[in-house]
């Protein structure tokens, strides 16, 4: 187990140095971010005197160097937008982030275990029909779509809900509805096929025969053993978050990392990229580990793998 | 048990939803206000007023030494109170007596001084140093407590203007690194905040002039038109900038001025382009009427000349270009039969999210000169690329081509966008035309009725002679304000908000 | 005949071949006339039948048909979400293989290539294609299928691992069987189906990744035209004019419903534990 655990620490050290060096070059090759910052109309000599300023005139390599340099002393360098570090910046934004997916996940999870194992019980009965229906709709449906008519049916048209910003939970209800509608879909049709699996198994089998009952066998057996595959694709959901947050943050006006991303990424504010792709990616790399740990608890033979 | 459990579930659905309809949201203060913006404003340093951040520090926080008259553009007194030329490069101003900073420290001609100093200190990304006096430079001379002499190297008519940008902060400030929390001499302050929290002001109470109404603004940021707009109506917000024109549905609320942006395409003087003949055709086939009335509406203003009737400078004697597709076709017959090579395809390169109906008003073009035989391509750039490729030094070959642009000129006078577009060193000019260089010079060193008469004789000069540009519409922003608001937009809203302007609505 | 007795499935299939027809036919039969804009008639309402049967799904805002535009965007949306998921499936497969089969420190290296990519943001990729190479449609086509690659490539390998392990290829593999019969004739085919399933699924995914890039700006431009554009495109008249996005976005989705739908079927279709539940008489 320690000797896994060590391992999975090393490889994912090892992904994150790629990630550093990739996102570093890849950023610099959309731009130098003066361009954006000046008007219009500032004259080359002006652009050039703030680029050197900022040591966007040294070879890309030179850059990358001072960058490794910073990096080991923890400095991730300061947003080009307001000069504030931009680990604050990341920090910041980090839990509310965490906490519009661990909710939207939570959601997500609840609805979709409760749904998929009453549609598994009857596979092809008229709930599981019906469910199956407004679960792939769910899934299919663009989350910015989502969003905005979302904010017009609940905040302008029945004006119980806020239509943006933070501060009450509310305020949350929207973003985390967004975020969870389409995990919610593919992990209800997940935990379907994996509780049909599990049901038609030998031991729920046996167990139905001995007269356990039907809440019983649903969610004491069986869930239990479809709760491999569920976990699996729940963390590819998860990490996949970002890209959901990207959109349901720059709508509502969510300070998170999704916006801040977007916003970075617009303004070419380089060190802000960085420092949240780092940040990202370490949940993400912690996150599977995580994963990777609780596979190993359900499911001993993994434990060699 | 399938239907004991869905019940379950429906019984909780509308616990949640009968606790969703009793969130109400509470008006706290009534006297504070919220302001929606689609940009999110991020280094509000004094030194950068200028620039988009004017809206919101500019007169509330920081004050100039000059203010512009919204609807004449002349200069009126703000810290100066009076202003002199006392030789060619030299200009003595008198600063108003009795006003501090919002912390304490007395505002003197040594604090301009200092603040001038800072803008030029080159360890800053000073915007304001970036976007107008790159080429100059200003020192500052005390003479006493409240005179002092500002002097150029190259005699500066436009000084007053430019001290409308020269916003003062205090003596205090950090010399070395910028600010987000600006302290200057006007009626708010910015409080401490978090690196990712909103922007607030809130009124302070030593103030030099009137005391506004307003007692605190909030600026949240909201990219969707649609939220903004939704945001006002709900109660949320009090004013929301920047609505777009299909969601300014409501005339009591939504209000209409124009943002002193014109719009315009821009030839590259290559390939078929290089001929006149072609250029006047492209103009001749454009129906700027019905563009108008179809995308956007009346409220805008068909443009002859690339900035506002407000601007000195500007000639009300030229016409638009009337929509002639016969003529058009005449004359790109006329130039095929003399050997340019018309039936090449010309790209149209226009912005990602440039201003709203931007792409739909560029495929509307493109289907207006496919009617004449025109074969142009649309082809779209993000913001950083579009940069690259209107600025000098262009990448060679120079194709031909017809970029989509948009400018602001809210100094005042001709000479920002006349020297910058048209002068044959422009930063951003494609010709060199002598005659039409000429009249820019002698207009920029010209003072009074004679610069007027010389940048009008340019602007009609270059329109007619060369046509170097499709000129399209003085292009109108939406506001929404709040009905428990008493406030108009005017021209300068979008550079410079003041609060001290916004009043509450008494009969409401 | 076993498709025809799900009706959810037979449904989904004849509508993916209705827009498949659309998609390959659509652009050649539509009337020239049928994508010139009409200023005049901006936003017209659906079902109103007077300005001909073009406008029978309402204009939008430039008074283009939306009929004529979904039929002219599934084309682009269908190509960009196949080809994305093609390139994807194959390098994803080809990359899984080798990681899963040959193991040792290439496989390594390939997966942790594969985390990387995973941790990295698709839309900091899109925005670097966009603005080093150009906004084309193959561009677009190489973000989407680059950010998608990772899944086949993880879903491979394990399925290669597992197979690996069975009982007739480890008596093929004693037999003497060489590198690439073991691959081709044992690992592939079996570890195909669940891969083809997965590659359904994706479909539907890549529709709805292509028109979040078009939110934010960054995916197909126009005059391209994408389903994902247009609702993109129309989210401003959501409050006016719902029609504008409605419609590509209610194609969006029933293509991606179809797609999900037909995967289950496939997926229930190619597992003979499973079949049983396609044929007439059920139990439970």
């Amino acid at each position: 187990m320690g000797y896994y655990f060590r391992q999975r620490t090393i490889h994912s050290a090892i992904s994150l140095l790629g990630l550093v060096i990739i996102v570093f070059f890849l950023a610099r090759l959309t731009g130098n971010p003066m361009d954006l910052l000046l008007p219009v109309d500032t004259p080359q000599a002006v652009r050039d005197e703030f680029s050197a300023r900022h040591g966007f005139d040294q070879p890309l390599i030179v850059q990358f160097g001072s960058y490794l340099a910073d990096l080991a002393r923890l400095d991730m360098g300061n947003s080009l937008r307001d000069g504030q570090p931009a680990l604050d910046h990341v920090l910041a934004a980090f839990p509310v982030t965490l906490m519009l997916s661990f909710w939207a996940m939570l959601v997500s999870l609840v609805i979709a275990i409760v749904t998929g194992s009453i549609a598994a019980w009857r596979p092809g009965g008229v709930f599981d029909r019906v469910a199956s229906l407004i679960s792939l709709a769910g899934a299919s449906i663009p989350n910015f779509w989502i969003a905005i008519v979302g904010v017009l049916v609940f905040a302008v048209w029945f004006r119980v809900l806020p239509t943006s910003g933070t501060g009450t939970p509310w305020h949350w209800v929207l973003p985390v509805t967004v975020l969870f509608v389409r995990p919610c879909g593919v992990l209800t049709q997940v935990v379907r096929s994996a509780m049909i699996d599990a049901l038609a198994a030998p031991y729920t089998k046996t167990a139905r025969a001995r007269g356990v009952t039907s809440r019983k066998i649903i969610f004491g057996h069986a869930l239990r053993n479809a709760m491999l595959p569920v976990i699996t694709v729940a963390g590819d959901q998860a990490a996949g978050m970002i890209n959901g947050a990207v959109i349901a943050e720059t709508v509502f006006g969510f300070p998170g990392i999704g916006k801040l991303l977007i916003e970075s990424i617009m303004f070419r504010d380089f060190a802000v990229i960085q420092a949240a792709v780092m940040v990202t990616a370490i949940a993400i790399f912690v996150l599977n580990i995580g994963i990777d740990l609780f596979y190993a608890i359900l499911d001993p033979r993994v434990r060699h793998g | 048990m399938i239907t004991k459990q869905t019940s379950a579930l429906l019984g909780s659905a509308a616990v949640v939803f009968g606790l969703m309809a009793s969130g109400a949201m509470a008006q706290s203060d009534d006297t504070a206000i919220t302001i929606v913006t689609p940009l999110s404003y991020d280094n509000i340093d004094s030194c950068n007023s200028s620039a988009d951040v004017g809206l919101v520090v500019r007169e509330n926080v920081v004050e100039a030494l000059t203010h512009l008259n919204p609807e004449t553009g002349v200069p009126e007194p703000r810290l100066a109170t009076s202003w002199e030329q006392t030789e060619p490069t030299v200009w003595r101003v008198t600063l108003r007596e009795g006003v501090t900073f919002t912390d304490g420290a007395p505002f003197d001609a040594s604090a301009v001084k200092r603040s001038l100093e800072r803008m030029f200190n080159p360890n800053l990304d000073c915007l304001n140093r970036g976007k107008l006096f790159a080429n100059i430079l200003l020192t500052t001379t005390e003479i006493d407590s409240h005179t002092l002499e500002i002097s150029t190297e190259n005699p500066q008519p436009l000084m007053p203007i430019f001290m409308s940008f020269l916003t003062i902060d205090s003596p205090n400030t950090d010399f070395d690194t910028m600010t987000n929390t600006p302290v200057g001499t006007g009626p708010y302050m910015v409080p401490e905040r978090g690196v990712n929290d909103p922007i607030v002001l809130e009124r302070q109470d030593d103030y030099w002039g009137d005391a506004p109404e307003v007692s605190k603004a909030t600026y949240v940021q909201r990219g969707e038109s649609a939220l903004r707009a939704a945001m006002v109506e709900v109660g949320e917000a009090d004013i929301g900038l920047a609505i777009a024109i299909q969601d300014a549905v409501d005339p009591e609320t939504d209000m209409a001025y124009l943002n002193g942006e014109t719009t315009r395409l821009r030839f590259t003087f290559e390939g078929p382009l290089a001929d006149i003949r072609v250029r006047k055709a492209m103009n001749l086939a454009i129906d700027r009427t019905m563009l108008r009335d179809g995308l956007f509406n009346d409220s805008y203003k068909i443009a002859t000349q690339m900035f506002l009737p407000r601007i000195s400078g500007y000639n009300p004697d030229m016409e638009p270009w009337p929509y002639d597709p016969e003529q058009a076709k005449a004359l790109l017959d006329e130039a095929r039969a003399d050997g340019v090579a018309v039936d090449t395809q010309i790209p149209l390169i226009a912005r990602v999210n440039f201003y709203p109906n931007g792409l739909e008003a560029m495929e509307a073009m493109i289907a207006m000169w496919q009617m004449v035989g025109l074969d142009v391509k649309l082809q779209t750039m993000e913001r950083a690329q579009w940069l690259r490729l209107v600025n000098k030094p262009f990448a060679e070959p120079r194709d031909p081509m017809v970029i989509q642009e948009q400018h602001d000129n809210n100094s005042g006078d001709a000479t920002f966008t006349m020297h910058f577009r048209y002068h044959s060193e422009g930063q951003q000019s494609e010709f060199a035309d002598p005659k039409l260089d000429e009249l820019i010079d002698a207009a920029d060193v010209a003072t009074g009725e004679e610069r007027v008469s010389l940048f009008q004789q340019a602007n009609a000069y270059s329109a007619e002679e060369i046509v170097p540009d499709i000129m399209m519409f003085h292009m109108v922003d939406y506001m929404r304000v709040s009905s428990r608001l008493d406030f108009t937009p005017d021209a300068v809203s979008n550079s410079m908000l003041e609060l001290a302007s916004i009043k509450f609505d008494e009969t409401d | 005949m076993m498709l025809w007795r799900d009706k959810f499935a037979f449904s989904s299939a004849l509508f993916l071949i209705i827009v498949t027809f659309a998609a390959l036919f659509g652009p050649s039969v539509l009337p020239d006339s049928a994508l010139n804009m009409n200023l005049m008639a901006r936003n017209a309402p659906p079902f109103e039948l007077e300005r001909g049967w073009m406008y029978v799904l309402g204009s939008d805002n430039l008074g283009r048909s939306l009929l004529a535009r979904l039929v002219i965007g599934a084309r682009y949306t269908l190509m960009i979400a196949a080809s994305a998921v093609l390139l994807a499936l194959v390098a994803g497969t080809i990359l899984g293989l080798i990681s899963g089969y040959a193991g040792g420190r290439l496989g390594n290296v390939i997966l942790r290539a594969a985390d990387i990519v995973m941790s990295f943001p698709s839309l900091l990729l899109a925005l670097i294609v966009l603005f080093v190479l150009s906004p084309q449609v193959s561009n677009v086509v190489l973000v989407l299928a680059l950010s998608r690659m990772p899944i086949y490539l993880r879903t491979c390998r394990a399925e290669v691992l597992e197979i690996r392990e069975r009982q007739f290829v480890n008596a093929a593999r004693a037999l003497g069987a060489t590198h690439s019969r073991m691959v081709f004739l044992h690992i592939l085919p079996n570890a195909l189906p669940t891969l083809m399933t997965l590659a359904t699924l994706e479909f539907a995914a890549v529709m709805l990744a292509e028109s979040s890039l078009s939110f934010l700006g960054l995916g197909v431009q126009a005059p391209a035209v994408t389903w994902g554009l247009m609702v993109a495109d129309g989210r401003g008249y959501l409050a006016s004019a719902w029609w504008v996005s409605f419609w590509p976005g209610l194609a969006i989705s029933l293509t991606a419903i179809s797609a999900n739908l037909m995967a289950n079927w496939l997926r229930t279709a190619m597992d003979p534990a499973q079949r049983w539940r396609l044929e007439g008489d059920r139990k439970s």
